[in-house]
């Protein structure tokens, strides 16, 4: 029997494993920081214009927005660095092939271990300021 | 005896012929009659025998040897004649494996893909002539690439990869697993012809090992792990 009328909702991404995720956040966190170095250059060379200008500009840093958006770019970093290093393994060793979930377990698990304490640092002067103070 | 219990599977197809349709669309089938021991491909044939006789699909073994129904089932690349409804359930999605142009329905054009296999010299290059005799191996110098003998070209891996899906000019998987199949082959010749084809931009340096290739090959065969050979190989003897 076939039927009609609406099209039946089918999720259109592959069902991939942990390889693929860790394929997928590898460009991604790349992307974001590629963005996030060219948004440096410019804001770094406008020292170049005015000291004045690069202190205003720079002074939006402490905002709480571009606090949340420097902890995204913390955890990005993080991931792929160590992601990377998980990488560089797969294509070297034989044995890094076979375990290649073990290491993307012990790339998420240490991106967490760092990023959370160094997310807390970030945001501390609002954690401090609004919530616990 | 009582009867067997019957399944009714609930069937979705991704239709298209580009001479028609202006783009794909889904088709929900309900099929009736089918057992746990019945495969995916069981479920297609009784689609096309009963139901619509204009779903095109290949198939030629029906056993998982010669790997013409290829395809994504559930998400994720299978044969369909190797998926029993015992493993996916009563609802079963099925489309046309991606990154090679469609046809009809489920069949693609493979030409794209078997002219990268070509390009890896898939053959054994040896220009001795061994006489009346055989060019002889130990069983540790077959047993070197025996993984990689098992392919059976179906695309499965190759269609996997999310390198390929947006970079068609990448060689692929399971070219390179058959480029492995003679690289590592003792009475081979041809490694430093065949080395140059996979040391090129499209070549081995494109995979950024997903690992989906591994999990789709329905032969079991290693794949990423035969590519990262490669990859050493060139590094070993070209660095």
């Amino acid at each position: 029997m076939t039927a009609t009328g609406s099209a039946p909702r089918v999720n259109p991404v592959y069902r991939g494993r942990s390889g693929q995720w860790a394929f997928v956040g590898h460009r991604v966190s790349g992307m974001l920081v590629f963005l996030f170095l060219l948004l440096h250059i410019v804001d770094v060379s406008l020292i170049n214009i005015s000291t004045e200008l690069y202190d205003e500009v720079h002074a939006l840093y402490g905002n709480v927005v571009l606090r949340l958006f420097e902890v995204g770019l913390l955890f990005a970093l993080l991931f792929h660095s160590f992601n990377g290093i998980r990488i560089v393994m797969v294509d070297v060793f034989p044995g890094a092939v076979r375990r290649e979930r073990r290491l993307l377990s012990a790339v998420v698990f240490l991106t967490l271990a760092a990023g959370i304490p160094g997310g807390y640092v970030i945001m501390k002067p609002f954690i401090d300021g609004t919530l616990l103070g | 005896m009582d009867a067997p219990e019957t399944l009714t599977v609930h069937l979705r197809v991704k239709r298209y012929n580009p001479e028609v349709d202006r783009r794909p669309h889904w088709q929900e089938l309900t099929v009736e009659g089918l057992e746990p021991t019945d495969r995916v491909l069981d479920v297609l044939h009784r689609a096309k025998w009963f139901h619509d006789g204009t779903l095109s699909f290949r198939r030629s073994c029906a056993h998982g040897v010669c790997g013409s129904d290829a395809m994504v089932v559930n998400g994720a690349n299978a044969l369909a004649c190797q998926v029993l409804l015992s493993e996916v359930g009563t609802d079963v999605t099925v489309e046309a494996i991606r990154g090679l142009p469609v046809i009809k329905d489920l069949v693609v054009d493979m030409r794209p893909f078997f002219a990268q296999y070509r390009s890896v010299l898939p053959w054994l290059v040896a220009g001795d002539d061994p006489g009346y005799r055989e060019r002889r191996q130990s069983p540790e110098e077959r047993a070197r690439f025996d993984d990689t003998t098992k392919c059976i070209l179906c695309a499965a891996c190759t269609t996997s990869c999310p390198v390929f899906w947006g970079n068609s000019g990448y060689v692929g998987p399971a070219a390179i697993v058959q480029a492995h199949r003679f690289l590592f082959d003792s009475r081979d010749e041809g490694g430093a012809d065949r080395l140059d084809v996979l040391n090129e931009r499209s070549g081995v340096w494109r995979c950024r090992t997903a690992f989906n290739c591994t999990n789709a090959c329905p032969r079991g065969i290693k794949v990423t792990s035969a590519i990262q050979e490669v990859k050493r190989k060139i590094f070993s003897d070209r660095v």
